[in-house]
């Protein structure tokens, strides 16, 4: 590719990235875009990876796969806006976009699987097969673990009422209105 | 992808989860604590407190707790409380003891569907209103 269509490419990307964090940033939704971005575009790598170890789809650019996989997660979100569609369970179809919510440190966690994905990535484009599917294995892992450690979605208020983490511990809320940080929300 | 574009890709991912992280408002947002904007209708039992609440059977009800705060603008009922009484029920109560800020949803029948904290609730009727026209 050209360096004038890389820049033009890369410049595109951007843009629409950051025209997704502003949808997501007008409701004080910064976590979930990191959230559903880094897994998403996690799970494009680790995709490809699969589909080159098993001689496949060698002609896709891994800017693609990660851009297929981050909107892919997002889309629940894009149905919240565009289609005033509340999220549902089976939402989870969609790179776990429910289930990731309530992952153990789940920025941390899908930070780590996403740097595993593209370290992957980057060894199966340099031929480094067994290392490749090691990396991918062990994205897949770190995000299979984190899933399974998570806790299921309350289904009552008596719940809500008896775990502490629901009870909104945050420091930065201060001030008879609870009003956060300038800009929060 | 060279392997400086992996580096590269790795080190801008770290850093704006590392700024984010950094934020104040970060800890606003995490969506686990106090459950926030899950925006999944996740409830469904009998409301409670309701005859404090002016709900009207037939009617969506957004039961906004807080103190002091302005109610999101939203084509629904729209109770204001400050009732600790009220916040405790139903689970809008800060672990500090004061009161929300945050709303729950009562569906037509009575029934308690969904339930935030949201300390920008002001600035986001619109995604109230997608959560009340799912309960119409």
């Amino acid at each position: 590719m050209k360096a004038v269509a890389r820049i033009a490419l890369a410049a595109g990307l951007i843009a629409a990235e950051a025209s997704l964090w502003y949808a997501y940033d007008r409701y004080g939704a910064g976590f979930h875009h990191l959230v559903h971005g880094l897994l998403g575009a996690g799970s494009g790598l680790v995709a490809l990876v699969a589909l080159r170890l098993g001689g496949r789809a060698t002609g896709v650019p891994p800017w693609a796969a990660a851009s297929a996989g981050r909107v892919l997660a997002a889309v629940p979100d894009m149905l919240f806006l565009s289609l005033d569609l509340p999220h549902a369970r089976w939402m989870d179809v969609f790179v776990a976009h429910i289930a990731v919510h309530f992952v153990p440190a789940a920025l941390a966690v899908v930070l780590g699987a996403f740097a595993l994905a593209v370290a992957a990535c980057a060894a199966v484009l340099l031929g480094r097969r067994r290392l490749a599917g090691g990396a991918a294995a062990l994205a897949v892992a770190v995000v299979a673990v984190g899933l399974a450690a998570r806790d299921p979605i309350p289904s009552s208020l008596a719940e809500l009422r008896a775990r502490p983490e629901y009870a909104c511990v945050l420091p930065a809320l201060t001030g008879p209105t609870g009003a956060g940080p300038a800009g929060a929300g | 992808m060279t392997l400086a574009g992996a580096v590269a890709a790795v080190a801008i991912a770290a850093g704006l989860v590392l700024a984010y992280a950094l934020d104040p408002r970060a800890a606003l947002e995490d969506p686990v604590r106090g459950l926030r904007q899950l925006d999944l209708l996740y409830l469904d039992e009998p409301a409670p407190l309701l005859e404090r609440l002016g709900h009207r059977p037939g009617e969506v009800l957004v039961v906004v707790v807080c103190e002091g705060c302005t109610a999101p603008a939203v084509a629904a009922s729209v109770t204001v409380t400050s009732d600790a009484e009220v916040a405790a029920a139903y689970a809008l109560r800060r672990a500090d003891g004061r009161v929300g800020p945050g709303y729950a949803l009562v569906d037509g029948r009575g029934r308690v569907r969904y339930r935030t904290f949201d300390p920008g609730l002001a600035d986001h009727g619109p995604e109230v209103a997608v959560l009340v026209a799912a309960l119409r």
